[in-house]
């Protein structure tokens, strides 16, 4: 019971978490991935940019089904399995959403810039919070006792 | 054991790839077309609220800092203005902000969304349009019409300074300077009145550097914005420039 209170709060509270979670080594923050792609003119930062961004969507669709698929291989009643992936399929889509809003604002503090310069700073938040969210999954999954 | 050097930043990356650019042709390809440009802008804006003309070799390193000959934008969109969704150049081309105080007459409706996008003359245009509109400073006046004529209006029953200006085509401001006595309005009273509009102005211009193109064109998209620029200027500033027909 303990351990599915703990997935529970993982998952479905994870929007506070992600935002006062602290950086982890692996993980780039948006700041830094500008910097890493600033290697390029602006042209080419922004197809650098947009590339991490991809790449971090396709790492935390592979997050998202590890976990769904972990959670089916978990040693639980199916009732607390049941709530579990509904927790998990709940969070996902609030992430979505938290991440649409919060990137617009990152765009936004770029203020009147040209329209290059602001999806930049979008694609440097989408790739960010999609990596921040896929260590969040692993991390939450780490210890469970499986079938 | 030899200590390993610490790997290269960003920016000393993009310094290996532009120093190669001096001394090579395809870099500067746009010279002519940019210092037209700046002319036409300098020409339209001379004398306008203290506005010193603006140097084409910045503009130069911009473009080398927003594409580079090896980008593939850089005979599209060489300043980069007007990628798709691109709120700037919306906003440069719709005059509410001020681009029509800009922009030379010669550009008006020959500029387009269109154009800034595909035809990289106009996006040098648009490009330097839009850094000199962020650097300049607004304000809404009321300015006096062609008319000179100082004329005079009588009050009537629920009149107020605002439905006068209105209605005579003048404007508020303009009313309370010609009749600095009638903080009241009575039916039957005389005001003096002259046609004015409200409109926006020039009252003055941003510092333009390094540092505030980044702020204002790159809105610190790329964290290096401004150092970039001002190595390119210097680069930019050693190499050849070529001769362009007046």
């Amino acid at each position: 019971m303990r351990t599915i209170k703990r997935i529970g709060f993982c998952l479905a509270a994870s929007l506070p978490a992600l935002i006062f979670s602290t950086s982890s080594a692996s993980v780039l923050d948006e700041r830094a991935l500008r910097e890493e792609c600033s290697a390029l003119s602006q042209a080419g930062m922004q197809d650098c940019l947009a590339k991490k961004a991809k790449n971090s969507q396709d790492v935390l669709r592979q997050a998202e089904e590890n976990v769904a698929s972990l959670l089916s291989k978990w040693d639980e009643d199916d009732k607390y399995v049941n709530q579990a992936k509904a927790n998990l399929a709940a969070s996902n889509k609030e992430f979505v959403k938290y991440r649409e809003s919060q990137c617009e604002l990152s765009a936004s503090l770029g203020g009147g810039a040209i329209g290059n310069a602001l999806e930049m700073r979008r694609l440097a938040c989408v790739a960010e919070l999609n990596s921040r969210r896929s260590e969040q999954l692993r991390d939450a999954v780490s210890d469970l006792p499986l079938k | 054991m030899a200590d390993q050097a610490p790997p290269k930043t960003g920016f000393e990356r993009w310094q290996d790839d532009i120093d190669k650019a001096v001394g090579d042709a395809k870099w500067n390809i746009w010279d002519c077309e940019i210092q037209m440009a700046v002319n036409e802008y300098n020409h339209h804006l001379l004398g306008t609220a203290g506005y010193l003309p603006l140097d084409w070799q910045l503009i130069k390193a911009m473009l080398w800092v927003e594409t580079g000959a090896n980008s593939s934008e850089w005979k599209n969109r060489p300043m980069q203005i007007g990628v798709a969704g691109d709120p700037g150049l919306t906003s440069f081309l719709s005059s509410k902000e001020g681009s029509d105080l800009i922009l030379p007459p010669a550009l008006k409706g020959r500029l387009t969304a269109g154009s800034a996008r595909t035809i990289p003359a106009h996006n040098i245009r648009a490009g330097i349009g839009y850094l000199l509109m962020r650097m300049a400073n607004f304000e809404d006046r009321s300015v006096p019409g062609a008319d000179p004529k100082v004329y005079e209006v009588t009050v009537k029953t629920g009149d107020s300074v605002d439905k006068i200006a209105k209605t005579q085509e003048s404007t508020v401001d303009t009313l309370k300077k010609l009749n600095p006595t009638a903080t009241v309005l009575r039916p039957g009273q005389v005001l003096k009145c002259q046609k004015a509009s409200i409109q926006r102005v020039i009252t003055g211009w941003r510092h333009i550097s390094a540092t505030s193109i980044a702020q204002r064109y790159n809105g610190g998209g790329d964290p290096n914005y401004a150092k970039k620029l001002d190595y390119a200027s210097t680069l930019v500033r050693k190499g050849e420039t070529v001769l362009c027909a007046q």
